[in-house]
């Protein structure tokens, strides 16, 4: 069920981020806090692993705040964050490839069955219910279209800051959330 | 444009269309109940678009609260390790070349004691914040006594920048104090004022954003004010959104709902309350660093300037002139600000370290 839609551009960050790089911990913590979900939800988009997705946005924040006096300006956070925990998980999925290969989509369906126990029993209805159907649907996208489709509805970023952080052109943006729109399509 | 060939995928793909799905209102309402009215024959794509999007098969992947707050605990512990390895070397280089077994000891004590006085203040500051809780909120829902309270104290010529776990902003001027709940509980964002601050409230009509100064509280949903509690006087302003003033001085309780552009004194000593207007400049300056007067007299620019950049200013003879200052001054340090009013009210003045003399020509 789509039920989030999010600005990604949250206006006049910039002030924010000059605190943090000038070592405030509360505004490397409002940042950690406001954006770490989002980071996340995307993270799982392109890795299915979420404890690598964990780790990762962990190791970012880390990084950042260790090398917060020289970082570049920015008054989009989040896209500033997405680019770069894009860029690690990528460079750990290909590691993690070459160590074991890992069936995507059996990964998400473990993560789909593994909620902490009160959810798990109210979830399990509805979890057989459309079991099918998400594995059908997830088999049919690649995962460029799942990536695309992730941060186009639910974390709310346009084509052009979407051709941007994937390094595509807008076009080829739209073509691909339109095959994983028409792939989506035979399922409902 | 032309929609003859518009089909359900594309308002799928529309994002302004997954938005009306997603959260309508009364804009985007109206805005697509006429585009159906323009488009008759494509209601039946709009209600496929709209049913494919509700059963839409991706899940957001969700983080829970619990796990977002272990996570960033992790985190902070390891950026903590990183600042005190930053921190630490202050020891003088020369003491170090004579008897450098000795001073590795001294350095290990100096950093612990160091902690230690870091997890005192802080304890002190819990305790004193829990006694505030306690007092003001005895006997509402909840257990307060669980809720680690956090005071922020500005002293004269300081002023921070506070962020609230809700997403709130809190802007606290010089000589002002701020206790929060270090988590807010749900159902209760409440935070107790000393001095003044701009707030600048996170979005959530659930959960009332509460203000306590003495005995006015302020309850914003989504909103920025300003409150500045004085010694005689309690002022809250509104830049924009919604607030409500509840006056609990013991004997008749009463409410007031400020617009923006409206502000709220309440007289400690009478009691008494006075809706108004007020100057933005003037009111809501000081969080853009900018000192502004108007109309002010002898007593109340120098107190203002004491307050702000730390000083105390003393006044050596009598000014021949009557005050009737008007003036603005943006992010600029004292010198300047004492040559300018000098030179309009005739003064000389002295500054060393703390002390300001003033002599009227």
């Amino acid at each position: 069920m789509l039920n989030i839609s999010r600005k990604i551009s949250d206006e006049g960050e910039g002030p924010l981020w000059d605190k943090f790089k000038s070592g405030d911990i509360e505004a490397y913590e409002f940042i950690y806090r406001s954006k770490v979900r989002d980071l996340f939800n995307y993270g799982m988009s392109i890795s299915q692993d979420d404890a690598m997705v964990k780790d990762c946005i962990q190791e970012l924040f880390l990084e950042i705040w260790k090398s917060r006096e020289n970082l570049s300006a920015t008054d989009n956070i989040k896209y500033y964050l997405f680019k770069a925990l894009r860029y690690k998980l990528n460079h750990s999925k290909t590691l993690a490839q070459k160590t074991k290969p890992m069936d995507g989509q059996m990964a998400i369906y473990n993560k789909l069955i593994s909620f902490p126990f009160e959810e798990e029993i109210i979830r399990k209805q509805q979890i057989v219910l459309n079991k099918r159907k998400i594995e059908q649907a997830i088999a049919k996208l690649t995962s460029r279209q799942r990536e695309v489709i992730t941060l186009s509805f639910y974390e709310g970023l346009s084509y052009d800051e979407i051709a941007s952080l994937m390094s595509m052109r807008v076009d080829s943006v739209y073509t691909l959330v339109w095959k994983a729109i028409s792939r989506l399509k035979t399922l409902v | 444009m032309s929609y003859s060939s518009y089909t359900a995928s594309d308002l799928i793909l529309n994002p302004e269309f997954r938005d009306w799905v997603a959260n309508p209102n009364e804009s985007s309402n109206s805005y697509w109940e006429s585009w159906i009215r323009q488009n008759p024959e494509k209601i039946e794509e709009v209600k496929e678009a709209k049913k494919r999007l509700r059963d839409f098969p991706l899940e957001y992947n969700q983080l829970h609260d619990d796990e977002v707050d272990a996570l960033w605990l992790a985190l902070k512990q390891h950026a903590n390790n990183d600042l005190m390895e930053k921190d630490t070397p202050t020891i003088p280089i020369g003491t170090t070349t004579n008897h450098s077994s000795d001073n590795d000891g001294d350095k290990q004590f100096w950093s612990n004691s160091r902690r230690w006085a870091a997890a005192v203040a802080l304890l002190v500051g819990t305790l004193f914040g829990l006694a505030i809780f306690n007092m003001q909120e005895a006997g509402q829902a909840g257990d307060p006594a669980k809720v680690a309270m956090v005071d922020k104290i500005n002293t004269r010529g300081q002023k921070s920048t506070i962020y609230l776990k809700d997403g709130s902003r809190v802007i606290l001027n010089s000589n002002s104090k701020l206790t929060y709940p270090e988590k807010f509980a749900a159902g209760n964002r409440t935070v107790f004022l000393e001095g003044e601050a701009f707030f600048e409230v996170a979005k959530d009509p659930d959960n009332p954003f509460k203000v306590i100064t003495g005995n006015l509280s302020t309850i914003a949903l989504g909103t920025s004010f300003n409150i500045n509690r004085q010694q005689d006087e309690i002022h809250v302003a509104l830049a924009t959104g919604k607030v409500l003033v509840l006056n609990n001085a013991s004997e008749q309780e009463s409410t007031s709902v400020l617009v923006p552009g409206e502000d709220l004194r309440y007289n400690k000593k009478s009691r008494k309350v006075t809706k108004g207007r007020f100057d933005p400049d003037l009111t809501l300056g000081w969080k853009e660093k900018t000192i502004v007067f108007k109309r002010a007299n002898e007593q109340e620019v120098f107190n203002y300037l004491e307050n702000w950049y730390d000083v105390d200013i003393d006044v050596k003879n009598k000014s021949s002139l009557a005050w009737d200052y008007s003036g603005e001054f943006e992010n600029m340090d004292l010198n300047s600000v004492l040559l300018s009013i000098g030179f309009t009210m005739k003064f000389d003045y002295k500054l060393k370290g703390n002390e300001v003399k003033i002599s009227y020509k």
